[in-house]
This record gives C-alpha cells, sequence and structure tokens, in this order.
C-alpha cells in the first residue's frame, strides 16, 4: 500500500517537474464557426511549445465569442482573468472599460513597430486600435464572401462562373434560382443569409451607409441608408420569397452543404468547412456592390490581460506573436477559412499550393480593400442585441423597416446615455 | 471493547462528595452533547445550504439596489431604480408575457398527458415495465443532449418534423425561427421532457388509494368513467395539486432549451426569465438589473410555493 502512494507521489513530481521550470500561461479562444476549428487552435498551441520549452499555455476552449467573453468578464470579477484571450474586434471597447487589457505598443516597438505592422492587413489592425494605441494581435479575422453552389446555377440555366455582382442582379439570380412547388412554396432557396447585424452591416455599408462614431459612442442606424438597406434585405424574404427570414449560422452554412440553397453569405471562416462538406461544385464570389464595393470585417485578436505578471504578459506576446507569425496564419487560413493576417503568409509556397488548388481562399483577401469597420461602441452586447432584435422584428413585419430602426436607435442612444461626456 | 456499563449508584451512598462531583459534571456534558446533537447533524446540511442558497439570495437582493455595469463599473446604491426600470421596460413585460404563454402551453397538457399515462400504467398490463421505461427515458437525458436532438428535428427543409410534414401536404415551418411557432416549439420540448417525471409522482399517488373503494364501487355497478371522478380524481387531489405546482415552477425555470435553442429570438418571443436573468448578467454585465430581476422571479416562485403548501396541506387533511 504505502509502497504504491510513494511510488504516485514520485510520478506526480516527475511529471510536474518541467512545469515547474515554464512559465505558465492560461488562454482563452473561441470557436464560432462550423469546423474542426479547436483540434486546429491546438495544433498552434502544441507547435509553440516544440518551439517555446519554457513556455506552456493551457489552452480554454469558451464557446463562442459571445460565451469566450463572458468566461472572461466572470473570471475577471473573481479576480483570476486569462493572461491572454482571443476576443472580438468589437469587444476592445469593453475589455477597455472593464480596464482589464495592456495596450501592446511596447511589445510592437520592439518587434520594429509600424515595421512590423505593416504586414498584417491594414484593416485588421486598424480596428484594434483606440486612443492611438495597439490593443491586440489581430486573429480569426474574416469577411463575409458570397458562396454558390454551381450545381444548382447550371440547373436554373445561369451562368455558374458570372456570379451576381450587383443588388439587383443579387435579386434577379435569386429569382432565377428559387424552385417552388405547386403550392408555390420554396423547396430551395436563392439566397441564405443568416440573420445577424453583422451581414447587415455589409449592405448598409454598400449603401453607403454608416453604422457607428469613431469615438463608439454614437450609432447611426436609423440613417437612410440603412433603413434602405434594410428594406432590401425584408423584400427579399418578405416581397420575393427568395430567402428564408431567419436563418442562425449553423443552420444556413448546413443548409447550403445539403444543396438547399444556390448562394450563401456568410463568412470565409466557414470554407474549410464548405470545402470538406458539400458534394457539388461551389465557387466564392465578392458581395454585390450597390452604391459602392464594401464589406464589414469581423473577427478577432489576441488581448493580453492587465492582472497577469510581466513575465506572464512576455510569455503571452510570445505566445501570440507565435500564432499570428505568417507561417501559422497560411495553416490557419488552409484549416479554417478565416484569412491569414499576414501579407507575407500569401507568399508561402504551402499557402500557393494550396490557393492554386482552391482559388476560393483568395476571395476574402482580395475584398479586403473594400473592407470597413463593423458597427462598435460602449456596451456593445447591450448594443448588438438591440439591433438583432430590431432587425428580426422587421423581417417579422412586426415594424416597417424605418420604424424599426428608429425605435432600435431610440433604445441604443439609452443605452449609450451615460457615455456621452 | 473494555467498555462497560457504569451501573446506576445512588449518590447518596457515595463515600467522597468529589466523585459525585465528577460524575455530575460528566452527565451534564452528556446533556448538553444530547442538546447540540441534532444541530451538528444538520450543521453539514445548513452549511450548504446557506452557502448556495441562503446566501445568494440574500446577496442577489443587495446586489439588485446598487446600479452596476459598464457605464458604472463602481458600484452606486440607487435603491429601487433597477425595479422600476424592470417595471417601465416593455422587455421586461413581454419577457413575463412569454413565460405565462410558456405556463399556460405547458403545465395543463403535461399534466393532463402524465396523469393519462400514469392511469394507463397503474393497471397489469403486459410489458409494463417497457411503457413504464418508454415513457419515462426523457426525463432521464440531459436537457442540453435533448435540445440538441430537437433542433435537429425541428429543422427547416430536412429535419424530421418537416420532412414528414412535407410529404402530407404540410406547409415547410421553420419551427423555431418563426414568431408564432417558436414558443410553441419550445414548449413541445418542454412537455416531451417532463411528462415523464410528472407521471411517476402521479403514479405513487394511484398507489396510494385503497383498493377496497373501487371493489365497493364495482359492487355498486359504478361505471369506469364514475370511478375515475368519483374516485380517482379526488383522491389524487393533493398529488395533482402539487404536480401543476411543480411544473409552474418548472415552466418558470425553464432555460436550457431556450438556450440552446432560440437564443431567445427571433426578436424577443421565446426570451423566457431565467434567459433574461441570464442575459442581462453575463452577455450584457448589467448585475443590479440582472438581481432585481431575478429578486422578482425568486418572489414569485416563493409566492406560488408557500400556496402550494398551503394548499397542499388542507387537501392531505380533508383526505
Amino acid at each position: 500500500m504505502r509502497g504504491k502512494a510513494w511510488f504516485l507521489l514520485l510520478l506526480l513530481v516527475a511529471t510536474a517537474a518541467p512545469a515547474w521550470a515554464a512559465t505558465e500561461i492560461k488562454f482563452y479562444y473561441p470557436v464560432h464557426l462550423t469546423g474542426p476549428l479547436v483540434k486546429e487552435v491546438e495544433a498552434i498551441v502544441a507547435d509553440f511549445h516544440k518551439a517555446n520549452p519554457n513556455i506552456r499555455v493551457e489552452p480554454v476552449w469558451g464557446g463562442n465569442y459571445w460565451q469566450n467573453m463572458q468566461k472572461t468578464v466572470a473570471a475577471l470579477q473573481a479576480g483570476t482573468p486569462p493572461d491572454v484571450a482571443v476576443h472580438l474586434a468589437i469587444d476592445v471597447v469593453t475589455l477597455r472599460d472593464l480596464d482589464a487589457v495592456v495596450p501592446l505598443d511596447e511589445f510592437v516597438q520592439r518587434e520594429g513597430g509600424e515595421k512590423f505592422l505593416g504586414d498584417f492587413f491594414p484593416g485588421f489592425v486598424s480596428d484594434l486600435k483606440a486612443d492611438g494605441k495597439v490593443w491586440a494581435i489581430p486573429f480569426q479575422r474574416s469577411t463575409p464572401i458570397l458562396y454558390i453552389n454551381k450545381d444548382l446555377f447550371r440547373k436554373a440555366g445561369l451562368d455558374p462562373n458570372k456570379p451576381p455582382t450587383t443588388w439587383d442582379e443579387l435579386l434577379a439570380t435569386a429569382q432565377k434560382a428559387t424552385v417552388r412547388d405547386a403550392s408555390g412554396q420554396a423547396t430551395q432557396w436563392g439566397l441564405t443569409i443568416p440573420d445577424d447585424p453583422w451581414l447587415l452591416m455589409s449592405f448598409v455599408l454598400q449603401n453607403g451607409g454608416r453604422t457607428h462614431s469613431a469615438d463608439f459612442k454614437k450609432v447611426y442606424i436609423a440613417e437612410k441608408p440603412s433603413v434602405e438597406a434594410l428594406q432590401f434585405w425584408a423584400d427579399l424574404a418578405n416581397k420575393h420569397k427568395v430567402m428564408p427570414r431567419h436563418r442562425t449560422f449553423p443552420e444556413s452554412v448546413q443548409d447550403f452543404a445539403a444543396g438547399k440553397t444556390a448562394m450563401l453569405i456568410h463568412s470565409t471562416g466557414n470554407l474549410r468547412f464548405v470545402r470538406d462538406s458539400a458534394k457539388f461544385e461551389w465557387g466564392a464570389a465578392f458581395l454585390p456592390r450597390h452604391k459602392k464595393q464594401a464589406v464589414a470585417i469581423g473577427g478577432a485578436g489576441f488581448f493580453i490581460f492587465k492582472k497577469a505578471s510581466k513575465e506572464k504578459q512576455e510569455a503571452a506576446w510570445q505566445f501570440a506573436k507565435f500564432a499570428a507569425s505568417p507561417e501559422m496564419q497560411a495553416r490557419w487560413n488552409i484549416g479554417s477559412g478565416y484569412i491569414a493576417t499576414r501579407m507575407s503568409a500569401f507568399e508561402l509556397p504551402l499557402m500557393r499550393d494550396y490557393a492554386s488548388k482552391l482559388p476560393q481562399v483568395l476571395v476574402a483577401r482580395d475584398q479586403l480593400p473594400y473592407a470597413l469597420a463593423e458597427m462598435s461602441t460602449h456596451d456593445n452586447q447591450k448594443v448588438r442585441e438591440i439591433y438583432r432584435v430590431a432587425f428580426q422584428e422587421v423581417l417579422d413585419e412586426k415594424y416597417s423597416a424605418e420604424e424599426g430602426m428608429k425605435r432600435a436607435q431610440a433604445d441604443m442612444e439609452k443605452v449609450l446615455a451615460p457615455y456621452q461626456k | 471493547m473494555n467498555r462497560t456499563v457504569e451501573p446506576e449508584v445512588p449518590a447518596t451512598i457515595l463515600p467522597a462528595a468529589g466523585v459525585a462531583g465528577v460524575r455530575e459534571e460528566v452527565r451534564a456534558r452528556r446533556r448538553a452533547l444530547a442538546v447540540a446533537r441534532p444541530y451538528l447533524y444538520i450543521l453539514p446540511t445548513f452549511l450548504f445550504l446557506f452557502v448556495f442558497t441562503h446566501y445568494p439570495i440574500l446577496k442577489t437582493f443587495y446586489l439588485s439596489l446598487f446600479r452596476w455595469n459598464l457605464a458604472t463599473p463602481k458600484m452606486e446604491l440607487v435603491g429601487a431604480a433597477n425595479y422600476v426600470q424592470a417595471w417601465s421596460s416593455p422587455l421586461f413585460w413581454q419577457v413575463v408575457q412569454n413565460n405565462v404563454l410558456f405556463a399556460l402551453g405547458t403545465v395543463p397538457i403535461s399534466l393532463a398527458l402524465a396523469l393519462m399515462s400514469a392511469l394507463l400504467i397503474n393497471q397489469r398490463i403486459r410489458g409494463l415495465a417497457i411503457y413504464r421505461a418508454a415513457l419515462f427515458y426523457p426525463t432521464m437525458i440531459p436537457m442540453a443532449a435533448a435540445a440538441m436532438i430537437w433542433l435537429w428535428i425541428l429543422t427547416p427543409s430536412y429535419g424530421l418534423v418537416n420532412f414528414y410534414g412535407r410529404s402530407l401536404g404540410l406547409p415547410d415551418i421553420h419551427w423555431l425561427g418563426h414568431s408564432r411557432f417558436a414558443l410553441a416549439a419550445l414548449a413541445l420540448v418542454g412537455i416531451w421532457k417532463r411528462v415523464g417525471y410528472y407521471m411517476v409522482i402521479f403514479l405513487a399517488g394511484l398507489q396510494v388509494i385503497p383498493e377496497h373503494l373501487y371493489e365497493a364501487a364495482i359492487l355498486e355497478g359504478a361505471s369506469p368513467w364514475q370511478r375515475f371522478w368519483r374516485i380517482t380524481f379526488p383522491l389524487l387531489s393533493p398529488t395533482t395539486f402539487f404536480v401543476a405546482i411543480m411544473a409552474v415552477i418548472d415552466s418558470f425555470q425553464a432555460i436550457d432549451q431556450v438556450y440552446l435553442m432560440t437564443q431567445g429570438g427571433p426578436g424577443n418571443h421565446t426570451n423566457l426569465f431565467i434567459f433574461y436573468i441570464y442575459q442581462n448578467a453575463f452577455r450584457f454585465f448589467d448585475m443590479g438589473y440582472a438581481s432585481a430581476v431575478s429578486t422578482i422571479l425568486f418572489l414569485i416562485l416563493l409566492g406560488l410555493t408557500v400556496l402550494a403548501f398551503r394548499m397542499l396541506h388542507r387537501r392531505v387533511h380533508y383526505a
């Protein structure tokens, strides 16, 4: 008995010994889209360990973006925040309001400052800046793209190599690709888009609209371009009936993979899932333009937490830098569909090979010059929820687009009132 | 091993008073222990209840008097402001309305189904264990797993319900994405999940009804219908009432299926009490307001529970 206990204790000491020598950091990360992304993140951590035996990263999967944020905030309130975490770019304001994170300028300076940042796509860096400081290193960045089921295009007599490029073409194509049964009910949709504000924002931006002010204190969703964009969207579902009213992120991509919709507007982060599960020929294209070509950027970055010791912050920076390196970013892009955040990643042989076999992977990157920041405000989660609900109520024809957005604007202004100083 | 029973010796015949004093002390200590013993026994339970139930309730009430959110990161005493905010918030009232509708939709139907299955299963039929297990098994599946299964069953176009519904010529309905059907779909899942549990309670109630009453009724020539309404139903009423209150409380505590299946949508049509609290506390970090809504829910449930106990008490004595 006693001998066994000693042996166990010895074993424990032996296995724990390497950990003593290393700096341990806790890393919270989210998975928001469909696909085996947890494995991809764990692979990055494993490679980091190989390259940095003196640092141990403990990855903690926190659910989707919102849930991961809840986890971090709960941990903050308990006084034990993570050392490093991936959170949405639009959570920069909240994390700063909570005084939870540190600016990364010192680290960035050490790596070469603007030269280091210059290799990242500018849109990915700019929405992680506030008050002239850099608050996170870009990771898991995306834009929505237009996915096309080429087989269904052919069946509808459409040219599969000519995806719609304007709102009018989008509607016309969707009308042609919608299949209805004898009772007039759609058995196959022309177009599917998740009813999430992130995707609506792209339409607002294409219509020349704006979503929020640079100081994160004002919103502009009741302005004319925003209302018109919503009207166009609602018409697709309710007037023309070429699109289902409500679909969640996972539902819509599963519908596309099941061949239930000819077109899908969704994050490029789903590209790997589509690649692996679509049993038909598919393509990808830019989002259609209206008054201008535009798209809302999505995604996140690595934040480093204030409460971590200097040593841990340093280790966290090493990890974030590693995960954001061109090699890791290329692999991440291939494994997920999220855009590699570094321009040089696309020059690597690994990425070139992949892109030559699957050119769809470059669509989101090429769309980046037209990409703009998504809505970001103080109390972002409350504001976003108001937007989401109003959007869905308009789709349900509870309110007109104008009335719905007016009400939402008023509710958002109430939430933002305490910040107007 | 060498513990012997001390003979009861009258103190008067003991030679020295000192010995008597020691004995007296031992006895007093024993008496004290006898008094303290029950409290010691319940101490672990009490500690557990205090830490995980009483303290959080008190703390929640305390927090509900403060404004504590992202705009006010330093707690600020505001009295009843959070309650006033709830009272004047259209969304709060929508949540109340949703939850009342949800209760009205789930409680009567699950009670009726549970009672019917209990009556059927209470008879001596072949394969009883199989029926019993079949009706009870949804209770044993974790709600999270059940919600995921129902999510697939209710999927538009190719989900089980719509797939077969369509071949019968029914319209393709996006159950969980429809402003009118989403709450009904959640209620359906709730009913399916709870009926087995209520059935078991009904079954226990049925089994304590004395057999001779039925024998007498049969001799008198009472029809099965009369036997149910004149014997079973009245004698089962304490159980029925208990189950009804349980079901109402359950319907106010539903969150799993909301969280996993609709996230309160579309457009807050399935936003129920606990989800609303969760949303405010952990998504919006509005702790003061969430605490106020929690306190309101606590009072509602407390009221229902007191009502249940009062009625139950009276009925049991009557029976």
